[in-house]
């Protein structure tokens, strides 16, 4: 086909695509677009948790286009600006294609063979120094296979995804609350709310498709109001109503303020709290834990009672009215809030606390358990949820909401994996700041990590205070990488394993509402880019074939042990015959009965492809159809709640069918500004990219757009300090300096006394900057909070 | 060069709208699909991503336009 043909057929389907969401959005039934010789598949973005659902078009084995799939729930045929150049992801320039291994500290080709006989006798040397560190941008899969080789076959739980960075304070406040994880709500609150109250949560920038649904009810003339609580304006701010900017860390003594407030005016929903709640703090707050002990109304009542409008005002720096605006909020009996929140409250020294106080004003409003009434945390990766939290790979958890502290949950996971009794170790692995400090520490000093294999991240460039976490990495010690392009994580990798990305491959994901979603292989990778699935595979039989006991089941068996219809073994490890059976398939179905214990069904494999994705819990009905569940302790909605109960929190931590209120207290951050180092540093993300940008940064009109990370500064402190726009500055904290161009107010305008840097940028590592100091529950470090002081260059 | 499908969501108020719609249909990068209601479908063609980000702007600053959503983007070239 000529250029010419080809620009004329993608300008008709371009024209169809839209004329059918402008048709759409009418109200007319859809039409499906002509297809002009591409074929069409769905799949869901490969970015942020959101899930929102694309089309992508594949013409001549390539993919050519990307749509907003019209079908879709989520995003209803639209798509941010990184979604909609997710296809130029694949196509890199600098894609990793063959597997590469350091010698002499270059990086030199090595065949698959040889690459996976290294990677399996490195941890046949030490199987439980051995450690995997994962992501929540594994598929389900994936996750469930690392899973099922470190737990069943290495009795090793060493197993982490970087989700402990984003979304594990957001798992223990769940937990804390309602005894078991994720959201009650979903985004269908955000269409009938009333108020949307965003805590730290810039969703304009992060998830901009959610923030649209939202405001689009704004053009439609409904009337709804944002209430952005912030630490320094962003672009939501521009469509808030009421803007709170208050100080670090007083978030915490804010949510108590509204506590506060309802027992002042005594208009907290006694009935919902009288039959569907009970209070809670701990017991000791030097040493909080994930139980705490029980407290009485009372206790409850004495303990809020400090925090007054008044006192919180000189804590926070709002203003008395903006307290008591949000007092009003919460008191109102009439009005649907819905909560969200993402990184502000969950990269907190203290956000199991914020996360809990959140549930607990929606609690104690009764602003919970019906269409627009919910806390809701949002995730920041395509299946943080999915495979981080559902299947279960963060280091004290099994699939399903299991936890390996408890004794019947590893039995029942032995018995599922056909392994032997005792094979699940009954001891917690490292979680990821301590991981990675082992890593980095000499063996003689206790550094008992030896050999790490990191799959779909990037702790190069992710992990906290990065010279002692990562850049520290000792003599000795091996990191092996799968990746889609070199990374900050290559730079010190012993061994590259180039990865198949998203439609490359058949996948799973999990979205921030409960949300399954999958996808089928559409092109083949390039080079010899292979599947993270199937490195698992071929290292664990490669184990088996070493010899070590545990890559074979009670029967004696291959640990992942694969069969076709008759069954005879298929082996799956030899890359030739991987594609013999839907790999995906095998390992979801074998993995979808553990999601029952919590009630967390997930749909059928089959059922998925039929779908944009389905929110479980999923049902069968007596028809054979699925029903997914949009609002969870409901018993208008949710299949497992008790007849006549109207709420009923089954699986609540006091076994009473009751969600807890906790009180937690306000407490300074560990590193405030001072003297020395007088400046709040906050770092994030920016509309252009996702993460640590290895995937947008290829993308040329995301680079082009935002080529660079930058030091948002007041304009008052750049004068101070003789700084001015464009300038390079030196910015330091306690753990190293970094050189950026200074740009005065930039877009967030940070407040006096304030800094603030992306981290998409692997030539500026922002996180050469940031504290490793960590939420005492949830061990998600801080990324938005710490002291730095600045210098012109 | 880069073919994208927009839809462009036009004013409530007839007026600006009819107004918006002439402009954009007189503008030779962009093909016109049929309106829906306050909803218009168009395919953009543009020499590079600058003049497609330009173009972009232009529409979203036409008084009588709303909101301008990306639909479909097409991947310019893509290499092996």
């Amino acid at each position: 086909m000529s250029s010419l043909e080809r620009r004329n057929f993608l300008k008709a389907t371009a024209l169809a695509a839209a004329s059918a969401a402008a048709r759409q959005r009418a109200g007319a039934a859809a039409v499906e677009a002509p297809a002009n010789g591409i074929e069409w598949n769905k799949a869901p973005c490969r970015f942020c948790g959101t899930g929102c659902h694309v089309k992508v078009g594949v013409r001549e084995g390539k993919v050519v286009a990307i749509a907003g799939h019209p079908d879709a729930p989520v995003n209803k045929g639209l798509l941010c600006v990184k979604g909609y150049h997710v296809g130029g992801i694949l196509y890199g320039q600098d894609r990793l294609k063959q597997p590469m291994l350091r010698r002499n500290g270059v990086l030199e080709p090595i065949s698959w063979e040889d690459a996976i006989e290294l990677a399996a006798s490195k941890i046949m040397e030490a199987p439980e120094q051995f450690a995997i560190y994962g992501s929540g941008q594994w598929t389900i899969p994936e996750g469930y296979a690392a899973q099922k080789l470190m737990r069943a076959g290495l009795s090793n739980n060493h197993l982490e995804p970087n989700a402990r960075l984003c979304m594990a304070s957001a798992v223990t406040g769940f937990l804390s609350t309602y005894g078991v994880d994720e959201p009650a709500g979903c985004y269908d609150d955000l269409d009938t709310c009333d108020v949307l109250v965003l805590w730290g949560n810039n969703m304009a920038e992060m998830h901009p498709v959610l923030f649209s649904r939202f405001i689009d009810r704004r053009t439609r003339g409904e009337k709804v109001t944002l209430v952005d609580l912030g630490t320094r304006r962003t672009r939501t701010t521009e469509f808030a109503d009421h803007y709170l900017e208050f100080r670090p860390q007083s978030d915490l003594a804010i949510a108590c303020c509204i506590y506060q407030q309802l027992i002042e005016r005594g208009a907290w929903n006694k009935d919902f709290v009288d039959k569907h709640c009970a209070f809670r703090a701990d017991a000791d707050i030097t040493k909080p834990t994930l139980d705490g002990v029980a407290i009485s109304f009372d206790e409850f009542k004495k303990k809020v009672a400090d925090y007054t409008p008044e006192k919180v005002s000189q804590i926070s720096g709002l203003p008395v009215e903006q307290l008591r605006l949000l007092g009003d909020l919460f008191a109102d009996p009439k009005l649907k809030i819905t909560s969200t929140w993402c990184m502000g409250l969950n990269q907190h020294t203290r956000a199991t606390a914020i996360n809990r106080l959140v549930h607990g004003i929606h609690l104690f409003s009764g602003k919970f358990g019906s269409p627009g009434n919910a806390p809701t945390s949002l995730t920041g990766q395509p299946s943080a949820c999915g495979t981080a939290r559902e299947v279960g790979t963060l280091c004290h958890t099994l699939p399903g909401g299991r936890l390996i502290a408890n004794p019947e949950h590893r039995k029942e996971c032995e018995e599922h994996w056909k392994v032997p009794a005792g094979r699940i170790k009954e001891t917690i692995g490292y979680h990821t700041v301590l991981m990675w400090e082992k890593f980095c520490t000499p063996a003689d000093k206790g550094g008992d990590i030896r050999t790490i294999l990191v799959q779909c991240t990037n702790p190069g460039q992710s992990l906290p205070n990065l010279k002692k976490l990562f850049q520290a990495k000792q003599a000795g010690k091996f990191l092996i990488v799968s990746d889609v392009y070199p990374t900050a994580t290559t730079e010190l990798a012993d061994l590259v394993l180039p990865a198949a990305l998203w439609v490359e491959k058949n996948g799973v994901y999990g979205n921030s509402e409960r949300r399954t979603q999958q996808w089928f292989k559409m092109i083949e990778p390039p080079g010899e880019a292979r599947e993270d699935l199937w490195i698992i595979l071929a290292i664990a039989r490669k184990l088996h074939d070493l010899g070590h006991p545990g890559m074979k089941d009670k029967d004696g068996n291959f640990l992942f042990r694969i069969t076709d219809e008759a069954g005879k073994e298929i082996p799956v490890w030899d890359y030739a015959h991987f594609h013999d059976i839907n790999v995906d398939r095998v390992l979801y179905e074998d993995y979808r009965p553990l999601t029952h214990l919590k009630h967390k069904h997930v749909a059928p494999y089959d059922e998925l492809a039929k779908h944009t994705g389905l929110r479980w819990p999923v049902v069968e009905q007596p028809d054979g159809s699925y029903r997914e569940t949009r609002f969870r302790f409901a018993e208008f909605d949710d299949p497992f709640v008790k007849k006549g109960s109207g709420i009923d929190f089954y699986h609540s931590p006091t076994h009473d069918g009751r969600a807890q209120i906790w009180f937690c207290p306000y407490e300074k951050h560990p590193e405030e500004p001072d003297q020395e180092y007088p400046f709040w540093l906050c770092t994030g993300r920016v509309l252009e990219h996702w993460h640590t940008g290895t995937m947008t940064m290829r993308v040329p009109q995301l680079r082009g757009a935002m080529p660079n990370a930058y030091a948002e500064l007041h304009p008052e402190d750049a004068a101070a300090a003789g700084i001015a726009n464009g300038d390079k500055i030196t910015l330091s904290t306690r753990r190293g300096d970094l050189i950026l161009t200074a740009w005065l107010n930039g877009r967030s305008r940070p407040p006096k006394g304030s800094i603030f840097v992306p981290f998409f940028d692997e030539k500026r590592l922002a996180n050469l900057l940031t504290l490793d100091v960590f939420c005492p529950i949830s061990k998600e470090p801080d990324y938005k909070k710490c002291a730095a002081r600045i210098r012109k260059a | 060069m880069p073919v994208n499908g927009l839809m462009v969501t036009l004013s409530a108020d007839p007026g600006p709208a009819s107004h918006a719609l002439e402009s954009i249909a007189a503008h030779a990068g962009i093909e016109c699909g049929e309106r829906h209601e306050r909803w218009l479908g168009v395919a953009v063609e543009s020499r590079d991503d600058q003049e497609a980000r330009e173009l972009h702007a232009w529409l979203e600053s036409l008084p009588g336009v709303e909101q301008v959503n990306v639909i479909l983007v097409s991947l310019d070239e893509p290499s092996p």
